[in-house]
């Protein structure tokens, strides 16, 4: 039994990639890590606590999946350190997916040889006996020396007698050599080593029916993998995701912000007049509230790449890309961590560590901010309800989510152009040979896709959260003050006089070309710390500028500003050029940080800063430009009444 | 059956890579289906495994020759 004096214990998760030890250590931390059914979900090392009987401080550690102790990719390799610097007192769970047992032993064989102590888990038994085969554990346990537990990390199945095991000193064994001879090389080495592993096998995996091949390709492959079919399926299931995330989320979302409205009203007669109910109201509330609106749409989006992740279209998608992104110098490998930014670049660009040249690495990371993300969607939403029409056309096809799927397409196409850019220009190499794993589909359960929901919304409303919150009220106080003296002698709080409103003033020749005033202006100047806070700051700005008026939805106040000539400020084109600027800027501090630390350089955050913002100020000015040369030769009204 | 990699022209990490996923002499390997057009086959290792790879990775795998419009055999 583990004495309680001793010190905190490390049980290292080790195993091959998709095996199943995330899913595994949330079961036993009680945390809520990523898990995707593709290779390279995991990409950092996590640390949980595991609370024992016997022992307060017992760490257990996800590793990313590896092969070998020879880690070749930036993932690989932080396992691969952390195993070969294992003691004595570490304790090796190495899970083992039954599926793929064969290949998952060459991992273990090293571990053994390096005489650490393991417990292996096996995953997914299930599986293999439904494809006709079984192990015969007492047999395993005899041929390598160590314990082999069967647990089904999803449903809990076996989880019981793996704690059980845990807290016994005795389970975790060093083992007996597996194989021997002498390696002159590395292959020669896994040579020998997969003689003794077919051995092994051949006496403990029992064969119930005649099984020729354990897999092969499911039907839906033929459709999914087509390079024509199934790359019209792809942007299929993207468009109508899009058409979704309007037609679902309109409902829950106008009641949240209407729900808001109602509090703020609320305040209002309960609090007094002044700068105290302002901040409160129209600050703090009203920055944060605006945001929280959009979280139905935010909670959908992470729901669909849920499904994506969790059935193992993801790595059908990277196939079909492969090809497609040939063309712009990089491979399919590339394409996980673009599919995965459209939830956020930050993950996606952590999880380009499965990417083996630095290359083409550096390349994904400097183009994967141009990908429509989870920040974007509160602005594009905000905008394109503002000046795009509600109707549908075609009966059901929503013009508005037309309009979010262009953005998509014109994020992915941007990026990889850039791609190419700078593949010709600064990182000149080729595109490596692309192997990848087609993991068996897999049904993702409801309760592990809610759960991947709310962590990625706590994590949204922790993390931007605190960014809206303070700059809503700085941006508050700038739009409040300074206060003026009215005829009847009292201070009162003017917009049009205020810090802010001078502020946007400086910054408004440069930015009227396109097609932005004083209050757009200063709504992206605030978004430089977060895309999101943009839409925040139109709420303050125009709750501050309507106070005295009825309130109503920031959309509709948006859509009646007027410039000094009593033009409408939000036409279709002044929305186009937002979403084009939003499309293509850089206004992503955690990006930017997350850049620096992967590429260990301050040069790679600089070009991705610099690229993206003259590419959205020059694509925004030549969009407003030109748009407003046509609407002039065409005599179109700018007037556009929903 | 898998004879020999001719690893001239591999770099060092790919070589590795095709090891680690379990292409090794002597491991058996069943086509599943080929896509000419998009330069790929996809195979089973030991019947265990889906791999997708490129058709000159095939070629470099010794995998017989690999007929770029119509692959029927490895």
């Amino acid at each position: 039994m583990i004495s309680t004096s001793s010190p905190p214990r490390r049980y290292l998760l080790v195993g091959n990639p998709n095996s199943g030890k995330t899913t595994l250590f949330n079961r036993l931390t009680g945390l809520r890590q990523k898990t995707g059914n593709f290779q390279g979900s995991t990409v950092e090392k996590k640390v949980g606590i595991y609370p024992t009987r016997f022992h307060d401080r017992l760490e257990i550690w996800d590793l990313p999946g590896a092969f070998s102790m020879e880690g070749i990719t930036e993932d690989k390799k932080i396992t691969a350190e952390i195993v070969q610097n294992a003691d004595e007192s570490d304790r090796i769970l190495y899970v083992m997916d039954s599926t793929q047992i064969e290949r998952s032993f060459q991992f273990l064989t090293s571990i053994l040889d390096r005489g650490l102590r393991v417990l292996v888990v096996l995953t997914m038994l299930d599986l293999l006996q439904r494809r006709g085969l079984d192990l015969d554990l007492n047999q395993l346990e005899k041929c390598t020396g160590i314990q082999f537990v069967p647990v089904n990390p999803k449903t809990g199945e076996g989880i019981e007698t793996l704690i059980q095991l845990l807290e016994d000193e005795e389970s975790f064994r060093k083992g007996i050599p597996i194989w021997s001879g002498k390696a002159t090389d590395l292959e020669e080495e896994y040579i020998l080593k997969s003689i003794a592993i077919k051995k092994i096998l051949s006496n403990t995996l029992i064969k119930n029916t005649s099984v020729e091949s354990l897999v092969d390709l499911d039907s839906i492959d033929s459709l999914l993998l087509h390079p024509v079919y199934g790359l019209i399926i792809f942007l299929g299931i993207m468009a109508v995701v899009f058409q979704f995330l309007f037609h679902w989320a309109e409902f829950p979302m106008e009641l949240i912000a209407k729900g808001i409205l109602f509090l703020q009203n609320l305040l209002r007669e309960t609090i007094p007049q002044g700068p105290l109910g302002s901040l409160v109201i129209d600050g703090a509330l009203g920055g944060v509230g605006a945001i929280l609106a959009f979280l139905p749409q935010i909670c959908l989006l992470f729901f669909f790449i849920g499904i994506m992740e969790e059935s193992g279209y993801i790595a059908r998608a990277s196939f079909l890309m492969d090809k497609f992104m040939g063309k712009f110098g990089m491979n399919g490998k590339a394409f996980i961590p673009i599919l995965s930014s459209a939830a956020c670049a930050v993950p996606a660009i952590l999880s380009t560590r499965t990417i083996e040249s630095r290359e083409d690495r550096i390349t994904t990371i400097l183009i994967v901010p141009l990908i429509m993300c989870s920040a974007r969607y509160p602005v594009y939403i905000l905008v394109i309800g503002t000046v795009f029409p509600q109707e549908p056309v075609l009966g059901y096809i929503s013009i508005r989510g037309i309009v979010l799927f262009f953005l998509f397409v014109l994020g992915l196409l941007t990026s990889l152009t850039f791609g190419l850019l700078f593949k010709k220009l600064l990182l000149r190499k080729s595109p490596g040979f692309f192997i990848l794993e087609l993991p068996t589909y897999r049904m993702p359960s409801i309760v592990s896709l809610l759960q991947i929901v709310w962590v990625k919304v706590k994590s949204f409303l922790v993390n931007a959260g605190r960014i809206i919150l303070t700059i809503s009220i700085l941006l508050w106080f700038i739009s409040y003050y300074p206060l003026q003296r009215t005829e009847t002698g009292e201070y009162r709080s003017t917009i049009k006089t205020s810090y802010a409103a001078a502020i946007g003033k400086i910054i408004e020749p440069a930015i009227e070309p396109l097609g932005f005033d004083w209050k757009i202006g200063v709504a992206i100047l605030a978004s430089f710390a977060a895309r999101e806070v943009m839409v925040s700051t139109l709420a303050i700005l125009y709750e501050l500028d309507g106070e005295d008026e009825e309130s109503t939805s920031l959309r509709e106040a948006m859509r009646n500003d007027t410039r000094p000539d009593g033009s409408l400020i939000w036409t279709p084109l002044t929305g186009i050029s937002i979403l084009i600027f939003f499309a293509f800027a850089n206004q992503c501090m955690s990006t930017l940080a997350v850049t620096k630390k992967e590429t260990n350089s301050y040069v790679f955050p600089a070009i991705q800063f610099l690229y993206m913002t003259v590419l959205a100020y020059v694509s925004s000015f030549l969009v407003y430009q030109v748009g407003t040369l046509l609407e002039k030769s065409l005599f179109i009204s700018e007037k556009v009444v929903f | 059956m898998l004879q020999k990699i001719d690893s001239s022209g591999l770099e060092p990490s790919l070589i590795q890579e095709i090891r680690e996923q379990g292409f090794l002499p002597g491991v058996e390997l069943r086509l599943l289906r080929s896509y000419p057009t998009s330069d790929k086959i996809i195979v089973s290792l030991n019947g265990s495994i889906v791999l997708a790879i490129p058709m000159a990775l095939a070629q470099k795998m010794n995998l017989k020759k690999i007929d770029r419009r119509k692959t029927t055999d490895i």
